[in-house]
This record gives structure tokens, sequence and C-alpha cells, in this order.
């Protein structure tokens, strides 16, 4: 099972790839025949990816939450699923070569760093832990995509203003749906982040002390201030939806880089074993 | 049996002589039913469209199904209109099918690419049958025809884009908005183009539809027409804080509507995106609206690079509709191949068998018993060398050339197939 995994775990960055790929010949040739593809493909990921992680559920005895490559392909696995049913529902297609390059990315992040091994610190055997890792990586998800939905309309936006019929005004789906799907998305990101934040603040109010201190937690915090003054801006004060998106990106920028800091300059911050 | 095409288009005619040519759907399917008595006329199609006409007939001799469809015009019309005089033009086999998939899909259209010539050809197929003139070559073709357009439009980008200015500024509205269907839309000024604007419009079912003119009758009249709302140009200021999409399209001397008007506008409606599209000249609404947030301000000069950058990614897929059309023609061509040569081999086939069985049979009590099987194989094997070339000659025949059918006759009458078919079965009603 463990070589099953390895191999597993290598073909599922190269599958996104290949997926991008065909979603990538289609924005830029509108080519059903290459949509046809990269949707085969895309459920040909989506199986692959879920039996990588019951596999690994099943071989290490926990769910693929613990450590952060776990959560990373975790959280390329939701995005996937995600746009997969937004395909689904609208029937567009023209993003999918953005919101699969997330997981393309993440899940290749995860498979060169991720380790094959059965350890699980008996401390994160609670509840509520697996109720933070879990809302974090739909927090994050969510997150990624509104990012994604959030460039997406800034790009259109530019394009319309000055008056630039190219291929972005051609593809992509209507600003309004732009703007809906990244606002949305930040609700969800909001709601789940406000869980991580509360689940894992109780679980180790009392087994670590001086968790108020780790970086990580403080950016996250700071993380969701800038989504809920976002999202504030939008529907209390009817803010346009350019700045509202652009101060999304701005929180989606400190996530990836509290993410990238607490790993980098504090290794051993929000580590718990 | 061969597909001979006649007509005149928009490329060989000017509008006058099309107007002398063009049929109603009752002189359509006179003229069919004429066409169908005519000596040599086996199937007949009639495309009339307002540009084109184009007499698509399955006949054994072209030439003379030519003079029937000059025979039939001339007492439809009173004389010869479709003369040498008039652009038209004569295509035959392969060259005919392949202008009627181009037709279908929209790539011989003075619109690259629009859709509405697909309709028309079913509606002159279905005419077609009504008056009893289509038959199984022509439903053939014509749902080649119809499968070539089909593709055409679904894997290229030839019908993609807004190529008119009224369509341009829907496709800007909607690229903002999103579906109309909940969305307001006002148009100032009920003149041509006002009214053009507001049918287009009209057609994706706005949440609500208001005609702003000075003249409030002027602005009744379009209202009604697209059974809408008409308001006095007085009252636009009013309406404008309601609307989603603003088209401007007055004969107005100075700006209709002013930045410092849409910055007061854009705070009432809480800064909800606004398209404001301004087709006059000279301009209606102030440039400076445009650099207000949320606000899309398009202009003429806009909408026409817009329109014309949708022409140019039409004609970037002029290729690729052709390659289509090339497969879709080509499979067309294999079967009318092998629907005529098919026969031909068979009975060729069939007849040196005959042959062989006859005269085994009488010389084959002179071998031993041993050796008779020998024969069989021997006789067999030689048949096969023999009709080895013909048959591969006559499986490459294109069924739409004159010569090869010519080729298809000659080798009936060589070898007597007809009289040997027709021997057979006299032999067979005797028995």
């Amino acid at each position: 099972m463990i070589a099953l995994l390895r191999w597993l775990n290598y073909c599922l960055p190269l599958l996104y790839a290949l997926t991008v790929a065909a979603y990538a010949v289609d924005f830029v040739r509108g080519d059903p025949r290459a949509a046809r593809i990269a949707r085969r493909l895309m459920e040909i990921v989506l199986v692959s990816h879920a039996v990588y992680l019951a596999f690994r559920t099943f071989a290490f005895g926990h769910v693929p939450l613990a450590r952060a490559m776990e959560v990373l392909t975790s959280v390329a696995f939701a995005v996937a699923v995600v746009y997969v049913i937004v395909e689904r529902r609208t029937r567009e297609r023209r993003t999918g070569v953005f919101l699969v390059s997330v997981s393309f990315l993440t899940q290749a992040v995860s498979s060169v760093f991720i380790r094959s091994s059965g350890e699980f610190p008996a401390v994160l055997n609670s509840p509520l832990f697996a109720a933070h890792t879990a809302s974090a990586v739909i927090g994050y998800a969510a997150f990624a995509v509104s990012a994604v939905y959030g460039a997406l309309f800034l790009l259109l936006y530019h394009e319309l203003k000055l008056r630039r019929f190219g291929l972005f005004f051609d593809r992509l789906p209507p600003l309004a749906t732009l703007s809906r799907m990244c606002l949305r998305a930040i609700i969800v990101g909001l709601s789940a982040l406000a869980v991580t934040i509360i689940c894992g603040s109780a679980w180790a109010w009392n087994k670590f002390p001086g968790f108020s201190h780790d970086p990580k937690f403080l950016l996250t915090v700071v993380v969701w201030i800038v989504y809920m003054i976002a999202a504030w801006l939008h529907y209390d004060r009817h803010i346009g939806d350019r700045r509202v998106i652009s101060l999304s990106l701005v929180g989606f920028f400190l996530l990836v880089f509290s993410a990238i800091l607490s790993r980098l300059a504090f290794p051993t911050f929000h580590i718990f074993t | 049996m061969q597909l001979l095409l006649l007509g005149a288009n928009h490329r060989t005619a000017d509008i006058s002589e099309r107007e002398l040519l063009s049929f109603t759907a009752e002189s359509a399917a006179t003229t069919l039913a004429n066409l169908l008595r005519e000596a040599g006329v086996i199937e007949a199609l009639l495309i009339s469209t307002c540009n084109r006409v184009e007499f698509y007939t399955v006949t054994e001799d072209t030439r003379s199904a030519e003079d029937a469809i000059r025979r039939v015009i001339r007492d439809s019309k009173g004389r010869d209109v479709l003369s040498d005089k008039l652009g038209q033009y004569r295509l035959c086999g392969r060259e005919a099918v392949r202008h009627l998939c181009r037709v279908a899909s929209g790539l011989d259209s003075m619109m690259l690419g629009e859709k509405q010539i697909l309709g028309q050809v079913k509606e002159a197929v279905s005419l077609a049958r009504h008056a009893g003139s289509i038959g199984p070559r022509l439903e053939r073709i014509t749902s080649a025809a119809a499968r070539a357009a089909k593709r055409v439009h679904e894997e290229t980008g030839i019908g993609a884009g807004a190529v008119s200015v009224a369509s341009a500024a829907v496709a800007l509205a909607v690229k903002v908005v999103g579906d109309l269907t909940d969305r307001r839309v006002l148009v100032l000024g009920a003149g041509e183009t006002g009214r053009l604007v507001a049918k287009h419009f009209t057609k994706r079912s706005p949440a609500a539809l208001v005609i702003a003119s000075r003249s409030l009758s002027r602005a009744e009249a379009a209202a009604g027409e697209f059974r809408c709302r008409a308001i006095s140009l007085t009252d636009a200021d009013r309406v404008l804080r309601e609307v989603d999409v603003v088209v401007s399209a007055t004969s107005a001397s100075e700006y209709l509507i002013s930045a410092d008007t849409v910055r007061r506008l854009m705070s009432a409606r809480e800064n909800r995106p606004l398209i404001i599209i301004d087709i006059a000249v000279p301009r209606d609404v102030d440039p400076g609206a445009g650099r207000l947030e949320n606000v899309f301000l398009h202009d003429i000069d806009a909408l026409q690079s817009f329109v014309e950058k949708s022409r140019d990614r039409r004609r970037r897929e002029i290729p690729r509709a052709e390659s289509i059309i090339d497969e879709e023609t080509d499979r067309l061509m294999t079967w009318f191949r092998e629907l005529s040569a098919v026969p031909v081999i068979r009975q060729l086939r069939e007849h040196f068998e005959r042959i062989r069985e006859h005269e085994v049979a009488k010389s084959l009590k002179h071998f031993p018993s041993g050796e008779r099987r020998q024969v069989e194989n021997l006789t067999r094997s030689l048949i096969n060398k023999l009709l080895h070339s013909p048959t591969t000659r006559l499986k490459a025949i294109e069924s739409g050339g004159e010569a090869d059918m010519q080729r298809i006759t000659a080798v009936r009458d060589l070898f007597g197939l007809d009289e040997a078919a027709c021997g057979r079965d006299g032999s067979d009603d005797e028995e």
C-alpha cells in the first residue's frame, strides 16, 4: 500500500498538470475537444485523489489533516471539488485553467515535501483538533477560490475600463458572475476560518499555554480581520466590488505569507508533539 | 446520377437582380413542382433568401437539367432572369455539395458565420418535402450540410462575437452584468438606431426595457413595437437610478448626461455597476463619467473596434471551418461513390460467376472426380484475378463527375450487365 501511495503521490501532480494543459488549450482556442478531454481528466484526477486520501487514512490510521503537507493535499482536493461543482452547476468551464492550477501547485508542493510516516502524536487525537484542521482545509480552499475569481474579476474589470476586447474579455464569464463567486467564497472562507480559530484556540488553551504568541495564530487572526473588513465594506457600506476584491486579495497574500513564514522563520511554532 | 447547382448570390448579383430572382414560399413550391415535371430532373431543392437564389437538382443529364431550370424560371418570372448577363454560378457534384455545406455554415453569407441561414436551408428542405421534389439523395446531401454547419458552429468560433453595433451593445452589457433577465435597460432615443438596439435587447428578455425620446408619441410608438415602457426624455433622470444598462442614441447636440449626474447616480444606486453605451455622434454622455468606479462607458468608436475584432476573429476561424466542410463533403462523396459503384461491382462479379458455373458444369464430367475440386478452385481464382483490377478501379470512381458516370455506364454496356440482369429476372419469373 505504501508503494501505491508513493506512486499516486507522484502521479497526482502530473494528472493535475495534464488537466491544466487541456483547460488551457480550451481557454486559448475555445476547442470543445480539449474541453471534453479536460472534463475526463478532471474526473480521473478527482477519483485518483480521493483514492490517495482514503489509502493514506487507512495506511497511517488518521485522516490526512494532521500535518501541513497533508492539509495542503486536502486543500488541492477541496479546490478541485469546488471547481467541478461550479462547472457542473454553471456550465462555465473557462475558469478551469486557473482554479485547477491552484490544485496543481498545492499538490505539487505537497507531493515533494510530504512524508510517508505513520507517526501521529497522541496530543492531536482530539475532536477539537479534527474540527480545527477540517475547517482550515475548507477555509483555505474557499479563500484560494475567492482569490482566483477575484484576480480574474480585476483583470476583466481593467479590460472593460480600458476597452480592450482581447482573449480574457472573450473567454471569462461576466464581471457580475466573477464578483458573485468571489464574494460567496469569501463568506464560506470567513465562516470556516472562524471555526478554525475558535476550535484551535479551545484545543490549545490548556495544552499549550504560549500558543497566543504563535505567529501563525496571530497572522491568521489578522487575515480573518482583513476578510471581515472586506465583507463589511461590501455588504454594509456598499463599497464598489473592485476595492473590496482588492482588499480580499491582500488577505489572501497574508494567508500565503503566514503559511510560508511560519514554516521558514518560526519552524518551532505551530508544531504540536 | 449527378448533382447540379445553378444560382446567384450577393457576390454575383446586385440587390435589384436578386429581387427579380427571388421566390416566395408559394411560388417556390409551384416552381419545384414544375421542375420535377421536366425530363431528366429527378430531385429538386430551391433555396431563396434575400442574399441568394439557388437551384439544386439531382439529374441524369446536367445540360438538360440546366435548361429545365431556365424554363421554369422563365415560366415563373416571365423571362430568363438567370441569364448569363446576371452573375450566376453553376457547380456540379462534389463542388455543389461543398457549396451547400458552406452556405449552411454561414461561410458564404454576407455576415460571416451567421446562423440564420441554416434555418433558411431547413425551411427550403421542408418546402421541397411538401412539394414532393426532394428524394433520398438531396435528403442525404442537406442533412450532411446541416451536420457540417452544426460542427462548424460547435467546433470553431465562426459564429462567436457581435458583428453589428447593436449586438455589440448587448454583448458588452452581458459581459458586465451577466444574464439580463433581472436587469433593467434604458434606451435614450427612439430613432432607427434606438429601435434596433431595443430590438436586440428585447431578445434577451430584460426585466424592464424603457424607451425615452424627446417626443413622447415617438417613444410610445417604439415602445408599442417592443411591448415596453415609454417615457419623455425629461423624465430620464428619474429612471436612470433604477436601470443597470443605458444605451444612448439621440441626435442631441450637447451632453444629455454629465459626469456629475452619473457620480450622484452611483451614490444613490449603492455603487452597483452601470453600463452606459453611447452610440450617438455627437456624444450624449460626458466621457468623464467613464472614469468613475463601476461605470463602464463605451462610445461608438469602442463599439466599432469591438465589432471589427469580432469580425477578425471570425475570419481567423475560416480555415478550421473549411477543413470541417471538406471532411463532411468527403464523407458524403464516399457514400455516393459506394452507392453508384457497389451495385456495378456486384453485378459484374455475379455475371462472371454465372459464366464460370455454366462452363465448369459443362466440362466437369470430363474430369476424374478427384480433380473436380481443383478445377473449381482454379476457375474461381482465375475469375478473382481477372476482376481484381476492374473492381479496384470501380471502387475509386467519384460519382460526382460526368466522366465517372460515363465510365460506369461503359462497364455496364461492355459486359451487358443490364441485359444480364433483365435476362436473369426473366428466367426467375418463368420459374
